[in-house]
C-alpha cells in the first residue's frame, strides 16, 4: 500500500513538474529577431514613424520595398511589386517590438482593420509607398495577440481577410 | 452519457478511497508494536498527494471523454447558427449568444428568447446578420415570396429596397432568419441554404479571438456499405469559411459550389474502389448503377448540424476507369 501511495505521489510530481516544465518553456522561449540587416536611413523614404522606428520606402536592386526600421537595424526589405488586389501581411519582431505589416496593391487608397486581443478591428490608413501599393505598420503592445486582419477598400468592402493565429 | 462518466469517476474515488486507508486506529497499532512507522504528517501528505492524484486523474478522465465524444448531432442540440458562406466583400465582425432582442427576430412577429446573432459586414457598412431564437419567436411573417431551401425547410423571403430577410424554422431545430442589406435575394438564400448549426461549446470555439482561428470541427463517419471508415470534418474559421473536409476532398458551400447529386472517387489508390455521394438537397437515398447495369441504394445521411447536405459511402467492385468517370448516381426522396 505504502509503495502504491508513493507512485500516486511520483505521478503527482512528475504531472506537476511537466506542467511547470512546459509553461516555463512556453513564457521563456527564445524571441525571434527579424531585424537581421544593417539598414541607414540614407536613400530611404519614411512612410510612417512610431515610438523608436520607423516604417520607410527603399530600393534594393532597382526594386522598390518597405521595412521596418529601429536604429541601425531593420527587417528585410520586402517587395512591393505585387498585382492589383493582392498583397502581402504578417507579424515582424525582435530589438523588443512587435508589429503587424500590411501591404497591398489597389489603385485607390485602403485601409487595415486589426484584430487582437487588445482591439478588434481598429483601422489604420495605409500609406502609398510605391505606385499602386500601399502599407502599413502596427505596433503591438506586450502580451497583445495578434489574431487578423482586414484590409477594406474605398468602398469599405473586405479585399483582405487573413489570420495571424498558426493554424 | 454523463451517467457513464460519473460512475467512472465514482468507480475511481471509491478505489482510491479503498487504498488510502488512514485510520488512526491502525497508526496506533503500529506504533504500539514498535515499527517503524511514518510521522503522522508524512501520512498526511501521502494522503493528501493520493488525492490530488486521484482529481489530476479525474480530469484526465473528464478531459478525454470530452474529446472522445463527438458532439450531437440533433439540431435540438445545435441552437447557434453561423454561415458557411457570405458573399465577396463581407466578413464575419461580430457575434452575440443568448439574448432577448427588443426588436425580436427579423421575419418572426414573436418575441423570441435566447436568440443569437452572428453578424457579418461588408461594403459601404452594410451588414448581413444570421440569427436563431431558442424559443418564443412564433411562425415566419409572411413575406414577399416563399423560398424551399435545400433542406427542404419553406423559407418566407421579404424584399424592402435595399433590405432582404429570409426566415425559416428549421424542421427539428430553431427559428432561423438571414438578414442582409446590399445583397440580392438569391445571395441572401443562398447563404440560408447553407447555414450550419453548431452546439454552445462550438460556437464559443468559433468566435474566439475573432473568428480567426481555423477549426477542424464535428468529426463525423458518414454511412458505407463497406470499406474503411472516413472522417469527414468541418474545416475553417468565421472569417473564412468552412468547408466539409476529408483529407484532401473537400466540399465548399455557397452558390459556386457544385451543386446536384454527385459522385467522387476518392482514388486513394488503384485498388480504392470508394465513391463518396453528396447531394445539397435533403435526399433520402442514392441510387448507383452498377457495371452491370444493376442498381444498389444507399441511405444518405446529414453531415451534423448542415441540414441541407447528404452524404454517404459507396463500395463498387468496378475497374478504376468506371470508378474514375463519372458513375451513374441517382437522388432519391427528400428533396431531390
Amino acid at each position: 500500500m505504502t509503495r502504491n501511495r508513493m507512485w500516486w505521489s511520483a505521478a503527482v510530481v512528475l504531472l506537476i513538474g511537466a506542467g511547470a516544465g512546459a509553461a516555463v518553456a512556453w513564457w521563456a522561449r527564445p524571441g525571434h529577431n527579424d531585424f537581421t540587416e544593417a539598414a541607414g536611413a540614407e536613400g530611404a523614404t519614411a512612410l510612417q514613424t512610431g515610438d523608436g522606428w520607423v516604417l520607410e520606402a527603399a530600393q534594393v536592386a532597382g526594386e522598390p520595398c518597405s521595412r521596418v526600421r529601429i536604429g541601425a537595424r531593420s527587417t528585410t526589405c520586402m517587395s512591393l511589386h505585387f498585382p492589383a488586389g493582392s498583397g502581402q501581411f504578417g507579424e515582424v519582431q525582435g530589438l523588443g517590438h512587435r508589429f503587424v505589416v500590411v501591404a497591398w496593391a489597389s489603385a485607390t487608397p485602403v485601409s487595415a482593420a486589426i484584430f487582437t486581443s487588445r482591439s478588434l478591428g481598429a483601422e489604420h490608413r495605409m500609406v502609398s509607398a510605391a505606385t499602386g501599393v500601399y502599407v502599413v505598420a502596427v505596433e503591438l503592445q506586450p502580451g497583445e495577440e495578434a489574431w487578423g486582419v482586414h484590409v477594406l477598400d474605398a468602398d469599405r468592402a473586405v479585399v483582405l481577410n487573413g489570420s495571424l493565429l498558426p493554424p | 452519457m454523463s451517467t457513464d462518466l460519473e460512475d467512472r469517476l465514482c468507480t475511481m474515488y471509491a478505489a482510491v478511497a479503498d487504498t488510502t486507508e488512514v485510520r488512526d486506529d491502525l497508526l496506533a497499532t503500529v506504533h504500539e508494536a514498535g515499527a517503524p512507522r511514518p510521522s503522522i504528517g508524512r501520512r498526511r501528505t501521502v494522503a493528501l498527494l493520493a488525492v490530488a492524484a486521484v482529481l489530476v486523474a479525474g480530469l484526465v478522465v473528464v478531459v478525454t471523454h470530452r474529446r472522445s465524444t463527438p458532439p450531437s448531432t440533433s439540431l435540438k442540440d445545435r441552437p447557434f447558427a453561423v454561415a458557411t458562406w457570405v458573399p465577396a466583400g463581407f466578413a464575419f465582425s461580430d457575434a452575440t449568444p443568448d439574448v432577448q432582442p427588443r426588436t425580436g427576430l427579423r421575419g418572426f412577429g414573436g418575441q423570441p428568447t435566447g436568440a443569437s446573432f452572428a453578424t457579418y459586414s461588408g461594403p459601404s457598412s452594410h451588414q448581413i446578420a444570421v440569427s436563431t431564437a431558442r424559443a418564443g419567436a412564433g411562425a415566419p411573417s409572411m413575406g414577399t415570396r416563399t423560398a424551399t431551401l435545400s433542406s427542404g425547410a419553406i423559407a418566407q423571403v421579404t424584399r424592402d429596397t435595399e433590405f432582404v430577410t429570409v426566415a425559416w424554422v428549421q424542421p427539428g431545430g430553431y427559428a432561423t432568419s438571414v438578414y442582409g442589406q446590399g445583397i440580392t435575394d438569391d445571395e441572401a438564400i443562398a447563404i440560408a441554404d447553407d447555414i450550419w448549426y453548431v452546439t454552445g461549446s462550438m460556437w464559443q470555439r468559433l468566435t474566439a479571438k475573432a473568428g480567426f482561428q481555423e477549426l477542424q470541427l464535428d468529426a463525423w463517419n458518414p454511412p458505407s456499405d463497406g470499406g474503411d471508415p472516413l472522417t469527414f470534418h468541418m474545416v475553417g474559421s468565421l472569417q473564412r469559411g468552412f468547408e466539409l473536409s476529408s483529407g484532401s476532398l473537400g466540399f465548399s458551400f455557397g452558390p459556386s459550389g457544385a451543386q446536384g447529386c454527385r459522385p467522387q472517387w476518392l482514388g486513394r489508390s488503384d485498388s480504392d474502389q470508394q465513391v463518396v455521394l453528396r447531394s445539397f438537397r435533403a435526399v433520402e437515398r442514392f441510387r448507383v448503377t452498377l457495371p452491370d447495369g444493376t442498381t444498389r441504394d444507399i441511405a444518405a445521411q446529414m453531415p451534423p448540424g448542415v441540414p441541407a447536405m447528404r452524404v454517404a459511402i459507396a463500395v463498387i467492385n468496378a475497374p478504376k476507369s468506371y470508378l474514375n468517370g463519372n458513375v451513374p448516381v441517382q437522388c432519391l426522396g427528400g428533396g431531390a
